[in-house]
């Protein structure tokens, strides 16, 4: 069973889904894959998509929205924690 | 390795006419959305619930994540062609931002830039046509500064990588932009 982090899904979106695509429609084809969590913990999107109540998608950014926010506990970090630190350099280098 | 980035004002169509782009490439190329590693990120850091909150974030926020973005992007490109639909001027709550500042631009490294346009009354009007989305600025007259403002940033990342800037019009039909974008993207990948 293919393992993929959650912004690979758009490309997985794109090349088998038709939108708006039901989310019936999209756990049939793709509900099977699953999901890499940070910790380790893999889960099927079938399983989160089952949990979001959404009946239909216009769009992979719709979907998306639903993995990220339906997501099981595995997946969220600790509120706050950056593993890379947080050394992004000065504040001025933006421009507006 | 060849890494297209594409982009266009919210509402332009950009993300659909990538879509349409890769349906039509073929195995070895990837769809990627910044946004899509940007949201993940932040998410996981209890930051943000959703993609439209990410444009009120601090500035600093915004940079640490385009920088781990980048990153991200730049190790799926490794092997692999990559379609990168994401904002290179960024509407947010303190004004446009870089959508790549200089440390996420070294990261992606890209070998060209396509900016997707159409008449900013053509954009207004299919804003009013999708109520899912929040948009930071609204009328024709701030969709043509914002696509003004990527045409610079298009430039300014060019003159920075020496990759070239091409333009795709979606006015039409978005499958017609998608095919002339998969054609731009396979050209370039063929000419390396």
């Amino acid at each position: 069973m293919p393992t993929i982090r959650l912004p690979e899904t758009r490309d997985l979106f794109s090349r088998e889904l038709e939108f708006p695509v039901t989310c019936e429609a999209a756990v049939d084809s793709v509900g099977e894959v699953e999901l890499e969590s940070p910790s380790g913990t893999a889960e099927r999107i079938g399983t989160v998509l089952d949990r979001c109540g959404t009946e239909e998608f216009d769009s992979p950014d719709e979907i998306y929205a639903a993995l990220v926010t339906f997501v099981g506990e595995a997946y969220v970090g600790r509120k706050g924690y950056d593993d890379r630190g947080s050394n992004v350099g000065r504040d001025d280098e933006v421009s507006f | 390795m060849d890494l297209t980035v594409v982009t266009g004002v919210p509402g332009v169509g950009a993300s659909r006419v990538c879509r349409e782009a890769r349906s039509r490439l073929g195995e070895g190329y990837e769809l990627l959305n910044f946004g899509d590693v940007m949201l993940e990120r932040a998410a996981s850091r209890g930051l943000v619930g959703s993609r439209d909150d990410l444009a009120t974030l601090s500035r600093r926020e915004t940079r640490l994540l385009q920088r781990r973005a980048a990153e991200y992007v730049g190790d799926r490109a490794r092997g692999r062609a990559v379609l990168l639909d994401t904002h290179l001027a960024v509407a947010t709550v303190h004004g446009y931002l870089p959508g790549l500042p200089a440390a996420a631009l070294a990261d992606v490294d890209p070998d060209r830039f396509v900016l997707v346009e159409a008449d900013p009354a053509t954009v207004a009007e299919r804003r009013e046509t999708v109520g899912t989305r929040e948009y930071r600025e609204s009328g024709p007259r701030s969709i043509d500064l914002h696509q003004d403002l990527n045409r610079a940033a298009a430039m300014g990342y060019a003159l920075e990588t020496g990759a070239p800037v091409r333009l795709v019009e979606n006015e039409g039909d978005p499958e017609t932009a998608g095919e002339r974008l998969a054609g731009l993207v396979e050209r370039g990948d063929r000419s390396r």
